[in-house]
């Protein structure tokens, strides 16, 4: 390999610069909503029997010591594809190009402070059918070039029998799911880094921890997305009629062993956070997460616990109704987010970086 | 770069619509810690291949909420109904900084993220580039936020004294004192000044001589600026730290003060200033001394002097009066020519400009009328039957203290005191001109200058001071002026003063033309001084210096004034003082 192996790898695969396009049809199924496992198993006996679901008003009694959470994890990712490769097959290539981060924020009296943060940039892209030396030589390259620092994260290869290698979305979805897992990654650092006190991770659970050791302190989840169907005809009915300040019953989602490494089990219920006549019904409710141990053992099945978090997650909700996700974030997380923010390049910046490097003039050809 | 021990207080942030520039630069505030406007800040950039430090002053501090709008405000609160929310908007704190200096000289701006530390007094005193100034004078201490100072504040000599410009201004509204008291406290430490370099140097020609003289305007305040004053006494404790800081030990009052009042009227006395321990001698002329002093043409003060006509017969007529001599112009005796005032009025139809029938008798007439009010209003100052009265005759040397001239006996004629002023300045004039003494500086301190040197105005008086102004500072006549309102005030005047010193000044005021030059931060300020602040602006100086002004150890009224007989105590003081400096 020549002394510029970047850009050797990038001439000998056709290299092309791309940008950011509208999603296509035949999309395979986001990463993002992994979590939300059809396979799963659910009890939903769990507060009260299936029949006797309705919503239940979370009492103003405030969460005691250990109850609540004192420290916030938050992950973050920007990414494009930005340049498209092909194989030898003929098969489009997108290169993802993300800067992931995560961050730990600790609340101190009644402000924050950032405990914990990293930022990584990382080039995902499905690198099996490259040869492994021109892969490992890029990386080395790219990683070495100190206004890049770039890591290359190889990512799967899809599912050939579901989907045409030349489809260019399943390319594409594949390298974002690798930078997204990696974000992940990043964000289950920066839980690690102190597990001393309660702490709430932005999204489920599963996505960054395993089961936590007995007695440990308590863990959150904040799943924002609810892309599963969890819940039955009466648990739908009860969730579109929560009102700010109610959750429906506990239940339960089994956690499956093996083949999903991680997965845990978990103690759920939607909290309303945020309402009103302008707000659609699927909307301004989390799904709150503790790990199914904790909620059996150290908390002992205890509802009026589960209302007192409940309360005081309420309490913590965002109020900035100019953030656009403000009826389904908490403010910890969005401080936490706009600490985490500022710290990533410009994108433009990242890219015309890169660009250079691949000896693109102005985005245009090699 | 080097490595700043001291604890940041914030960085330097550069975000679209608050860019950094050559002249100005924002900064964050670290949470924990407090920036205040008028405190000097100092930052280092990495800028190409060199390192380069730029001093600022705070031109204003702002706080900024995480919310967009007042309604995300009251939304934490649900209103205002009892809801708390469990954390606090933990905004943030940033200023706005006016560069004052960059070392080395770089035309290019701080950039973001540098860390912006509290300046030390001595890169305080770099910013206003003191440590460039030859001949510096301090007066004060250099405010560095509310309670805090960052060393002196010191003026260049240069721009004061005439090197490189010359007279001081102070703008600023009634009742807080602030003006004659300041100008008089810069007068003194000229003074201390000068004596140090007499001592030091004395035969050094060119050393710093300085012969003060002080309009009073006001009451009779100023006659008792050589003794204690009371409320600097039951304060000393507090006000002598200051001084200290200042590098004065033991301030005192004046010493050495020659007074002069008015001669009443049939009188050999001067007006009772409320001293009766004989200190103060009357002034006076007499016709044959305003023909001697070359003053005849001041009695006409007035823009009718300047008209052709009425000029004409009035310079014809002091032809008349005066007579030539290698010893200077005298009063012509004999051909008929009158002897005093009196004369002159009596005999005025006869005198032979009158009767040449050159000029129209409406002129004559005008003429006769104006010279009858004033001498009319004269009292005892124009002596209308005395042969000799006592001018004020100005020494052409250094002087230990101030020459006090009362015009605030003359106040119900404006006509008298302006002629006061005019015989004043024009003898500075001659002296300067005629016989100027190496060093020598009059230093010449007149309040109310809207009165004197009105805008839009040619009456002579105003023309002298405008002379004073725009030419005389280079021979060593400069003016220590003050108003209440700069507009008011002729424009060369406050144009040519170097060095202007702003107390509390009224917004309309601010607003004017003549204090376009201030920024809007700077005008901000200085409607909101304390009466002990003054921001000092100087040619070099980027940005205006926030200084603040010991209480004066002299009294500034009668009543304040603790006594005579602690006059010999003044002098050691003084001498004390002095001695300290060296």
């Amino acid at each position: 390999m020549p002394n510029d192996t970047a850009s050797h790898f990038l001439k000998k695969y056709g290299a092309s610069t791309v940008g950011d396009t509208p999603a296509q049809p035949n999309v395979p199924v986001d990463p993002d909503d992994a979590d939300d496992d059809k396979k799963s198993t659910v009890d939903r006996t769990i507060e009260c029997p299936e029949a006797a679901w309705k919503p239940i008003i979370v009492p103003e009694a405030p969460a005691r010591e250990g109850e609540f959470p004192v420290r916030f994890i938050d992950g973050s990712h920007t990414g494009l594809p930005v340049l498209c490769v092909r194989t030898e097959r003929g098969w489009p290539i997108p290169l993802m190009l993300s800067e992931v981060g995560a961050v730990a924020f600790r609340s101190v009296g009644r402000g924050f402070e950032r405990e914990f943060v990293t930022v990584d940039r990382v080039l995902s892209f499905v690198a099996d059918p490259f040869p492994w030396e021109d892969v490992e030589a890029f990386a080395i390259d790219l990683a070495n070039k100190p206004e890049l620092q770039l890591r290359v994260l190889p990512a799967n290869l899809p599912d050939l029998a579901q989907y045409s290698p030349f489809d260019y979305e399943v390319m594409r979805s594949q390298a974002r799911a690798r930078a997204v897992q990696e974000m992940a990654n990043l964000e289950r650092l920066a839980l690690a880094v102190n597990r001393s006190v309660p702490t709430l991770v932005d999204g489920p659970l599963s996505r960054v921890t395993g089961n936590p050791l007995p007695g440990s302190p308590l863990l959150i989840g904040i799943a924002k997305r609810q892309a599963a169907a969890y819940l039955h005809d009466e648990g739908w009915r009860t969730l579109s009629t929560l009102r700010p300040g109610q959750r429906t019953p506990v239940f339960k989602i089994v956690g499956i062993d093996g083949k999903n490494e991680g997965r845990i089990s978990v103690a759920t219920w939607f909290l309303k956070l945020s309402g009103g006549s302008q707000l659609a019904p699927n909307w301004g409710y989390v799904r709150v997460e503790i790990p199914w141990d904790q909620f059996a053992k150290d908390f002992a099945y205890e509802f009026p616990f589960v209302d007192r978090l409940s309360r005081w997650l309420i309490d913590a909700r965002c109020r900035t109704s100019s953030y656009a996700r403000m009826p389904v974030s908490l403010e910890p997380i969005v401080r936490a987010e706009e600490s985490l923010k500022p710290l990533f390049t410009p994108f433009p910046v990242l890219v015309n970086r890169l660009y250079r490097t691949a000896g693109f003039f102005r985005g245009g050809e090699l | 770069m080097t490595e700043d021990i001291r604890e940041p207080i914030g960085r330097v942030s550069a975000p679209p619509d608050q860019e950094s520039t050559t002249g100005e630069f924002y900064f964050w505030v670290h949470r924990d810690k407090t920036v205040e406007r008028t405190q000097i800040v100092k930052t280092q950039s990495t800028i190409g291949p060199r390192s380069v430090t730029f001093i600022a002053v705070v031109q204003e501090v702002y706080r900024r909420s995480r919310q967009k709008d007042v309604s995300e405000e009251s939304d934490r609160y649900d209103g205002g109904r009892g809801s708390h929310p469990p954390f606090d908007s933990e905004g943030v704190t940033y200023a706005k900084a006016s560069v004052l200096r960059t070392d080395p000289v770089a035309y290019t701006p701080p950039t973001e993220e540098c860390e912006v530390y509290l300046a030390s007094a001595k890169e305080a005193s770099q910013g206003y580039g003191v440590d460039r100034v030859e001949n510096p004078l301090d007066v004060g201490l250099l405010k560095n936020g509310g309670t805090d100072y960052a060393g002196k504040a010191t003026l260049d000599l240069d721009y004061l004294l005439g090197e490189n410009g010359g007279h001081m201004n102070v703008n600023g509204i009634a009742g807080l004192g602030a003006k004659s008291s300041f100008l008089l406290h810069v007068l003194w430490m000229l003074l201390r000044e000068a004596e140090r370099q007499k001592r030091s140097s004395p035969s050094d020609k060119n050393r710093l001589q300085i012969a003060p003289i002080v309009f009073n305007v006001k009451n009779y305040d100023l006659f008792f600026i050589d003794m204690l004053n009371k409320k600097y006494r039951d304060k000393e404790a507090e006000y002598l730290d200051d001084w200290k800081k200042l590098g004065v030990e033991k301030p005192s009052p004046f010493r050495e003060v020659k007074f002069l009042a008015p001669q009443e009227k049939d009188k050999t006395t001067p007006a009772n200033v409320g001293r009766a321990d004989g200190a103060v001698k009357p002034y006076s002329w007499s016709l044959s001394q305003v023909i001697e002093q070359g003053l005849f043409k001041f009695l006409f003060a007035d823009d009718a002097v300047y008209e052709p006509n009425f000029g004409g017969l009035v310079d014809e007529l002091a032809e008349f009066l005066t007579n030539d001599t290698p010893s200077g112009p005298k009063l012509k005796i004999g051909d008929g020519v009158p002897q005093t005032f009196q004369e002159l009025l009596k005999d005025f139809k006869e005198l032979s400009p009158i009767n040449s029938k050159d000029y129209a008798k409406a002129t004559q007439g005008k003429v006769y009328r104006h010279l009858k009010f004033i001498l009319r209003q004269g009292g005892g100052v124009l002596r209308l039957n005395d042969n000799l009265g006592h001018p004020i005759v100005l020494t052409n040397g250094e002087q230990a203290g101030p020459t006090v001239i009362d015009l605030f006996g003359l106040r119900m004629t404006p006509g008298l005191q302006r002629f006061v002023v005019a015989a004043v300045f024009h003898q500075l004039v001659r002296l300067r001109s005629e016989d100027p003494t190496p060093g020598l500086r009059f230093v010449v301190m007149l309040d109310e200058l809207n009165r004197f040197a009105p805008r839009n105005s040619s009456d002579p008086i105003t023309q002298i001071i405008e002379t004073v102004a725009s030419e005389m500072r280079s021979q060593g006549v400069i003016l220590l002026g003050a108003q209440q309102q700069a507009s008011l005030v002729a424009q060369r005047v406050i144009a040519n003063c170097a060095i202007k010193a702003i107390g509390r000044s009224d917004t309309l005021e601010l607003g004017s033309e003549v204090w376009k030059a201030l920024d809007r931060s700077a005008r901000s300020t200085a409607a909101q001084l304390q009466a002990d602040e003054k921001l000092l602006v100087q040619p070099n100086f980027r940005e205006p210096m926030l200084a603040k002004i010991p209480f004066p150890p002299f009294a500034l009224k009668k009543e304040h004034a603790i006594g005579t007989g602690e006059v010999a105590e003044t002098k050691v003081a003084w001498e004390e003082s002095v001695e300290a400096a060296f």
